[in-house]
């Protein structure tokens, strides 16, 4: 496609002038997909999904909505602030603000001395990268895996063109051949799409990074598909190069300075301060009693100030004296621990660490922990849950793969109020852990996003949890019969306000009228991508007639959806925030309209793919309905 | 020209100087208003003798910076918002320019008076001061003995080495 993308995998030799020391530059696109939080596509298919990914470009500098792309589910704010979105926790980092990850792995270690990520639709989401030891520091006998940050900043907004991001890293502390990068979509006016990821790097520690990417290629491989073969190459290229020259340019080049900044596409790099602006101290009199001026506060307000303190900065403080200790040890300071922010120093050892502070839990985010590489047990978790959870009543644990049926076995026995559980692409669990889940009697939220849950052990959730309020079933691809869940549904659980069924290719129309029919809090209601809904049979008016809750509408890629429909839900949803009718063709200007007049709280409506909707009109319309954000993607 | 007659309440402190302070001022310190509203025609000022005058000057500074602002949130979610709000460049360089002793009296006396408002930036900016910073770092700032015996000192440390690079 682009001439720019053919021949990246090269290898390049850099000569300083004057010296005959020889560094290799070695490029890199991504191997593989290794992991993910979430994917805009469905399990079985390729489009829009985040293994799109690995491999070389195929869509730059081509810039718009394509199949072919890497897209994540969510974007923008709006998924912020409905009914199910997930609790904020005290403590977190303000400079933790990732919403997704997806983590890479290439075929050769190198010392990474610049990654590009190819963003070929609404760039600027990219907020942190991460390399981890591949090489030499994983230790497995102490479960512990290095991970490094090389480069953190924060989201931009930027202009509606395809870029090549490839911000200013920090030295690399070691070799990698894995990678992660967290995103931040929150400012993005529409779903991010990423092309590839390549990788530059040297095969030993380089301290002039600068004169190494200035080099132009001298040497290149040849254009090669094959990726053993391309590693082959490189391997007997690098034999032939003499290693002692090499440690000498390492010697001449002591100075490790910071790279310059790139001149164009980079973003700020945040440097968190470490110093805080005033650390003068003035001890006007000698403290009695050894701790300072908080010999003098009541613990209450010590335990104020120790609230401000992220858990790292508690945990490190406990070690300034016994005092601390005490304070920073009190169980009082750990009822909702966000350990999410941290996942690159979660393990085994520090659950261990925390179990006896932490007997008053009520909130728990380990979300992204434990990571692929086994540095988290099941056992370790569930011992922790026998002592720390007999007042959890919320347990977040996305992506963590050490989640097995026994450990929904002990968190059932040991969790007993338990009401809000996110499970969403924990892979490691089948439907016969999730039976489990039926013990807990108080579920009021529970997220199967991306599960293996079975038909038999849903049916049994749903019938013990009548409390039940937020349900996400998207892409549950084991799910075969999604009228029978939506049926039991409406017969057990009448408090539904939020129901995701994104992706459920069973759903008919005799599931959602059951759930019309019976659930008249719903407020959220997501059914893209689920092609069985016909707007025909009318569903579409059931619901709308009887749900008058209703804020947020999906009905994404339906292709039936119509202008009775519309009408109906401008009557009838005085409340509606967020609509999205992507890729139908049967709806007018004229209906659309009706629904921005008569939903005064609107605030995203997307009419992507609706071809009767012009892009001059969209336009018009976000003039006169400024407060509403109005969605036509494009392709180029 | 009409002037508008400004209720006062009289505090004294620790050196048994009096201070006179706006109704509307004096608004902020919480659970004592309705003691300070049945002392307004009292001529009798109220002792406070943990408060000294300089702290008490610098209490009057910052609630009539702040009268106006909004009163802290009720619900939890605003709460959150609020905790993990940034101390405004006014506050941080109003707090820390008479140095961690003028700071710490401020904090209890703002504990004494229960003005929420100044007490949780305060505390926020001390921890803004232990963030980020090694054990002998913190004792060093804050002129802390190290009390730990070399048993304890190693229990706790490889309790918490999970949060060191």
């Amino acid at each position: 496609m682009a001439d720019n993308a053919i021949a990246r995998d090269k290898i390049t030799e850099t000569n300083k002038p004057g010296t005959t020391s020889k560094a290799v530059l070695i490029s890199r696109f991504s191997k593989e997909v290794t992991d993910f939080s979430s994917q805009y596509g469905s399990e079985t298919s390729i489009s829009y999904t985040v293994s799109n990914l690995a491999g070389r470009s195929n869509i730059f500098p081509a810039y718009g909505d394509f199949t072919q792309a890497a897209v994540f589910r969510t974007y923008g704010p709006w998924w912020k602030n409905v009914t199910s979105s997930p609790r904020k926790f005290k403590r977190t980092p303000p400079n933790f603000i990732s919403d997704d990850y997806v983590e890479l792995s290439f075929d050769l270690d190198v010392y990474p001395c610049k990654i590009e990520v190819w963003e070929t639709y609404n760039p600027g989401s990219v907020v942190r990268i991460l390399a981890c030891d591949t090489a030499s520091g994983t230790d497995v006998d102490d479960g512990r895996v290095r991970w490094q940050v090389l480069w953190e900043g924060q989201p931009e907004k930027c202009p509606d063109k395809s870029r090549i991001f490839s911000p200013t890293l920090r030295e690399p502390l070691f070799k990698t051949s894995l990678i992660r990068l967290e995103l931040c979509s929150t400012l993005c006016h529409y779903y991010t799409e990423l092309d590839c990821v390549c990788m530059y790097g040297t095969l030993n520690p380089c301290s002039d990074m600068q004169a190494i990417l200035k080099q132009a290629p001298t040497f290149e491989v040849k254009d090669c598909s094959d990726a053993d073969e391309i590693v082959s190459q490189t391997l007997k290229y690098i034999n032939t190069l003499s290693v002692s020259s090499h440690q000498e340019s390492l010697d001449e080049n002591k100075d490790p300075g910071h790279l310059p900044r790139e001149t164009t596409d980079v973003k700020q790099e945040q440097v968190t301060p470490t110093e805080v602006t005033n650390d003068e101290t003035f001890f006007e009199e000698d403290p009695e009693m050894g701790n300072g001026y908080f010999d003098d506060l009541p613990d209450e307000v010590i335990q104020l100030i120790l609230s401000y303190l992220d858990v790292p900065a508690l945990c490190v403080a406990s070690r300034a004296c016994m005092l601390m200790k005490k304070h920073c040890y009190d169980t009082l300071q750990y009822t909702e621990l966000n350990l999410q922010p941290h996942w690159p120093q979660i393990n085994n050892h520090t659950l261990q660490c925390l179990k006896s502070r932490c007997h008053h839990l009520q909130q728990l985010n380990l979300s992204w922990c434990g990571g692929n590489r086994g540095i988290m047990q099941s056992m370790t978790f569930g011992n922790f849950m026998k002592e720390c959870g007999s007042e959890l009543n919320t347990l977040y644990l996305a992506n963590c793969k050490f989640v097995d049926s026994e450990v929904l076995r002990l968190l059932s026995e040991y969790c007993p109020k338990l009401a809000d559980l996110d499970l969403q692409s924990c892979m490691g669990l089948d439907g016969i852990g999730l039976i489990h889940l039926t013990k807990l009697k108080g579920l009021k939220r529970l997220n199967l996003y991306r599960t293996h849950v079975d038909i038999h052990s849903l049916i049994a959730i749903i019938r013990t949890s009548p409390n039940l309020e937020c349900l996400n079933l998207g892409s549950c691809s084991r799910i075969n019969n999604f009228d029978e869940v939506a049926i039991e549904l409406s017969k057990h659980c009448k408090k539904l306000k939020s129901l995701d069924f994104w992706r459920s290719r069973t759903i008919t129309d005799v599931g959602l009228r059951a759930l019309a029919y019976n659930c008249p809090d719903l407020e959220e209601l997501d059914l893209g991508w689920c092609p069985e809904l016909r707007s025909g049979s009318c569903c579409y008016l059931d619901l709308v007639d009887r749900c008058h809750k209703i804020k947020k509408l999906y009905l994404t890629a339906n292709r039936t959806v119509c202008d009775d429909d519309l009408n109906a839900i401008a009557s009838n949803c005085p409340d509606l925030e967020q609509l999205d009718i992507l890729g139908t063709r049967q709806v007018s200007e004229e209906s659309v309209l009706r629904i921005l007049q008569s939903c005064p709280r609107m605030i995203m409506f997307d009419v992507s793919f609706c071809f009767s909707i012009e892009h001059e009109v969209v336009n018009e319309w976000s003039r006169i309905f400024p407060n509403c954000s109005i969605k036509k993607s494009f392709q180029q | 020209m009409y002037k508008k007659i400004v209720p006062q309440i009289k505090l004294e402190t620790y050196e048994k100087e009096v201070f006179e302070i706006d109704l509307d001022i004096a608004k902020k310190f919480g659970k004592l208003v309705p003691v300070l509203q049945e002392l307004l025609n009292d001529d009798k000022p109220l002792t406070i003798k943990t408060i000294n005058s300089g702290t008490l000057k610098k209490i009057i500074t910052w609630c009539t910076y702040h009268k106006d602002d909004p009163l802290p949130p009720e619900d939890d979610d605003n709460r959150m918002k609020h905790s993990t709000e940034e101390v405004s460049s006014w506050d941080d360089k109003f707090l820390q320019e008479d140095g961690q002793a003028a700071l710490f009296d401020l904090i209890s006396a703002a504990h004494t008076l229960d003005i929420d408002g100044l007490l949780d930036v305060a505390c926020k900016v001390v921890a803004t001061m232990i963030k980020g910073k090694a054990p002998e770092e913190i004792r060093k700032v804050f002129n802390i003995k190290n009390d730990f015996t070399q048993q304890e000192e190693d229990q706790v440390r490889k309790e918490n080495d999970w949060c060191e690079d």
